[in-house]
């Protein structure tokens, strides 16, 4: 018996079911388990489990705004979310919310196990499909996670020696929205505000963004 | 025997001479011995053309005669030449108009037999003139009867006819229709050139103004007849106007115009005429210088007048004036006996003419000479007369004055009655018209009314068709967006869910080759929902949704694309914001399909009272009204239907081969 509590929450019965079986079967301490969202956090807030793990979509309060509530109100049980939806814009919301886990249903029973290691090791767990998703942000240099795709066009042909004027042509774009472009990357990378400093981190992490 | 035909005509010319020259007694003879009605009426008829004129009791006789047997013979025709003949020598010598009449009623009997207008028209006016001694009514009529049988063109018969009713009326005191007769016989006689008659109309008419005292008048009639006379070049007519003109004087008492009126006439005499004219205008002339104690030029006159003594006597019309100027002259040098003598004879022929003016005259003289000779009794007794005959006569002028004026003013009130009759006509004429305008404006407006309600009808129908489409096309998308949400709902829920408790059985019994098969499903459905409806919106607000719209183009296009976007969250309903993240996503979708761009950028900016969503792109452009009215596009149509539904205004900047600019103006509430 593994001495971490777990609580569980779904709005469709048979999912949460299996999903609770499939627990109880690995021999999890699962605490309790809710049928809707409002179920979910009372339990949260009664039981203080280590581990929820919550749909996202669920009557009367979805998954993430459960999780904005525990954070909101200093609850540490960590949120693992299990859902269908697959959106870069949930995982950036986990990193704002703490949530810990986020794993697409379909492969809930093959990943949850690996998920639940993770994160009592206070390690984040997301599926590799989502991992996929957001490949470059995990394979690459994080920095480059904030940029959007057309910046980081812009950089690469910084990184080839283009001027301002050569990749406004390229891009069929004025000079001063590539001037703005190079002034917003300057600023998410975090780099100073130089002529050449744009230039020498393009060229520096030159092998991360061409392929 | 020498048969010379000029023997012979000689002969014939002497035979037909003796004919002619047979003696009256040779025809009156034939005629009242033969018994051959023929033969009689031709010796009559020669008779009667000998006797005419000369002896008129013969004529008269044989005239009855000739008509009787004419009429007897039913020679119509015949006895109406007769009996018009016959009347002027019948009611002039022997005073008999009763006879007149009765003959001419006996031809006029038969008038249906007499086609001639002037024989028919002839006979009215020869039994008018009988009547005029009469009866002047009857007169009148016959006048009248005249005037309808003679023809347009007997204008020499009309013109008598008009000048007899004109003493006809005159006589009656009908003035103002004896002036019109007068009036029109003297355009008559004018335009025949008969200018003696012209004349006797016209001094018809001023004498009869003269004698009923209407000077004025006549003064003004003469001085046109006298305009008339020298534009005529008749002077010889002109001594008598003048004299009338100072006899008028005389009557009112300017002695001044009195004495110039006679030197004119005096000036206008003609020498060689030493006539009736010349006899008056010296007696008046020597009249006035007696009356003025002028006694040698009064005696020039006398003597004048004296050398014309044989004239004068036996002419009684001249006859008075000669004896009132001798006695008036006798007055005034003091030889009062003689001077008796000649009025009472100038009052014997005044009376025996009868002309009222001239008897009064005689009296005043009288009573004026036997007051020198002290003998007041008949002095007074004269005095006497001569105030009651001028009392008598001066009421009858004033009875005949107020007839005049009353005639006049009748006519002048009939005249006014036309006028006012007239002028109704005129003013109904007037509201026709004014009625007609009316209705004409009236229907008109009344067209201009109903075609404003049709016009605006339409309007209303059309607007109202056109609000019923927006309201349908906008409930089209509501409803469109709801079954999106439904179906995405469905799929995710619903086989979403299946296809996880079917992986989750086949994850205990382990067959990987199906789980992937499911694996891959699922993920087909989730994008199928999310493309639906995205998720994102639903958690993550519309910012963070269309943030990441153009994070997936910019990620699977080749388009460059630069974004400034504020935070618009929280501002609108969930509803709008679906419009919005649909405008932007549709504005995308066109730029991807059609503009062939390289680089787009997107611009929302949020202001106090609304948000600009401003999409540009590089691509082809296009032409807006075409794309716009092309019916197969529906992409531009769906932005601007979105767009009223949110109340906003879109601008879309596009020409070919130089990008596009779409800017939405949303308000903010």
């Amino acid at each position: 018996m593994k001495t971490f509590t777990i609580i569980t929450a779904d709005d469709h019965p048979l999912l949460l079911k299996g999903l609770n079986d499939f627990l109880l079967e690995k021999k999890y301490n699962l605490i309790g388990s809710g049928n809707n969202g409002r179920e979910a956090y009372n339990l949260i807030t009664k039981k203080r489990p280590d581990i929820a793990i919550l749909d996202i979509q669920m009557p009367f309060m979805s998954g993430l705004e459960i999780a904005k509530n525990c954070k909101n109100n200093g609850l540490d049980t960590k949120i693992v979310l299990i859902t269908l939806h697959k959106e870069r814009e949930l995982y950036r919301k986990a990193q704002d919310l703490n949530i810990f886990g986020y794993i697409l249903k379909e492969f809930a029973l093959e990943e949850i196990e690996n998920c639940i290691n993770s994160v009592t090791a206070g390690k984040q767990y997301f599926s590799p499909k989502i991992l996929e998703l957001l490949a470059e942000v995990f394979t690459e240099d994080s920095s480059l996670k904030i940029l959007t795709p057309s910046e980081k066009k812009i950089l690469k042909l910084i990184a080839n020696d283009k001027t301002n004027k050569e990749i406004a042509s390229l891009l069929f774009i004025s000079y001063r929205t590539v001037e703005k472009h190079r002034s917003n990357i300057i600023t998410k990378l975090n780099l100073e505000p130089k002529t050449n400093s744009l230039l020498v981190w393009a060229k520096e992490h030159q092998h991360k963004f061409i392929s | 025997m020498t048969n010379n035909p000029l023997t012979k005509a000689f002969l014939l010319c002497l035979f037909t001479l003796s004919l002619v020259a047979q003696d009256i007694g040779y025809y009156k003879n034939i005629a009242d011995t033969t018994t051959n009605n023929l033969l009689k009426l031709e010796s009559i008829d020669s008779v009667l053309i000998k006797s005419y004129n000369i002896d008129n009791n013969t004529f008269i006789t044989y005239s009855q005669t000739y008509i009787n047997l004419a009429l007897e013979s039913d020679n119509i025709v015949g006895a109406a030449k007769k009996a018009m003949n016959l009347q002027y020598p019948l009611t002039m010598s022997q005073n008999n108009p009763e006879k007149a009449v009765s003959i001419i009623d006996r031809v006029l009997s038969k008038k249906q037999k007499i086609k001639d207008s002037f024989l028919l028209g002839g006979l009215y006016l020869k039994r008018g003139a009988a009547n005029s001694n009469l009866d002047l009514k009857a007169a009148i009529a016959d006048f009248n009867m005249a005037l309808e049988n003679f023809a347009i063109n007997d204008s020499i018969h009309r013109a008598d006819v008009y000048l007899f009713r004109g003493y006809a009326y005159s006589d009656l005191g009908d003035f103002v229709d004896a002036g019109n007769d007068y009036s029109i016989a003297y355009s008559y006689y004018e335009a025949l050139k008969d200018y003696n008659y012209m004349l006797r109309s016209q001094q018809g008419k001023i004498i009869m103004f003269s004698v009923n005292g209407f000077y004025d008048l006549a003064k003004k009639n003469r001085d046109e007849l006298i305009t008339k006379l020298i534009e005529l070049d008749l002077k010889e007519f002109l001594a008598s106007e003048y004299y009338n003109q100072a006899l008028d004087y005389e009557k009112i008492g300017n002695s001044k115009l009195q004495i110039e009126s006679l030197y004119n006439a005096e000036r206008h005499l003609s020498d060689t005429l030493k006539g009736n004219m010349f006899i008056n205008i010296h007696a008046a002339l020597a009249e006035y210088y007696s009356s003025n104690n002028l006694l040698s030029e009064a005696k020039q006159q006398i003597d004048i007048l004296e050398n014309c003594q044989d004239k004068i006597l036996g002419n009684h019309s001249i006859e008075i004036n000669y004896y009132g100027a001798m006695a008036s002259y006798l007055v005034a040098s003091s030889d009062l006996d003689k001077s008796l003598y000649f009025a009472q004879k100038k009052l014997q022929t005044a009376e025996e003419l009868g002309i009222k003016n001239e008897i009064m005259s005689s009296h005043l003289l009288l009573s004026e000479i036997y007051r020198k000779l002290k003998d007041y009794e008949r002095s007074l007794e004269y005095k006497d007369q001569y105030d009651v005959m001028r009392d008598s006569l001066y009421t009858r002028s004033n009875a005949n004055s107020l007839a005049y004026y009353q005639s006049l003013f009748d006519i002048q009130l009939k005249e006014k009655e036309l006028v006012e009759k007239n002028v109704n006509i005129q003013l109904l004429k007037k509201d026709g018209e004014t009625y007609k305008n009316l209705m004409f404006f009236i229907s008109l407006a009344i067209m201009l009314f109903f075609s404003l309600i049709l016009v605006f009808r339409n309007r209303q129908n059309i607007k109202s068709k056109k609000e019923l489409q927006e309201k349908f096309s906008q409930t089209l998308l509501v409803s469109q967006e709801a079954e999106r949400k439904r179906i995405s709902k469905d799929l995710h829920d619903g086989i979403g869910q299946q296809l996880l408790l079917i992986k989750n059985k086949l994850v205990s019994s382990g067959d990987q080759g199906t789980m992937e098969m499911i694996d891959s499903t699922i993920e087909e459905v989730r994008n199928i929902s999310h493309d639906l409806h995205p998720f994102v919106l639903q958690e993550f607000g519309i910012t963070r949704a269309i943030e990441h719209t153009i994070r997936q183009i910019d990620e699977n296009s080749s388009l460059f694309i630069s974004s400034e976007i504020d935070n618009i969250d929280n501002l609108f309903s969930t509803e709008e914001e679906v419009n919005i993240y649909r405008i932007v996503q549709e504005s995308f979708s066109n730029i991807l399909k059609h503009a062939q761009a390289e680089a787009s950028k997107v611009l929302i900016k949020r202001f106090s009272k609304s948000i600009i969503i401003s999409i540009k792109d590089n691509g082809i452009g296009f032409d807006f009204t075409e794309k716009y009215q092309d019916k197969k596009s529906l992409g531009l149509k769906t932005l601007l239907e979105r767009t009223k539904f949110l109340n906003g205004h879109m601008k879309v900047i596009s020409k070919k081969e130089s990008g596009t600019l779409l800017e939405f103006k949303l308000p903010l509430q």
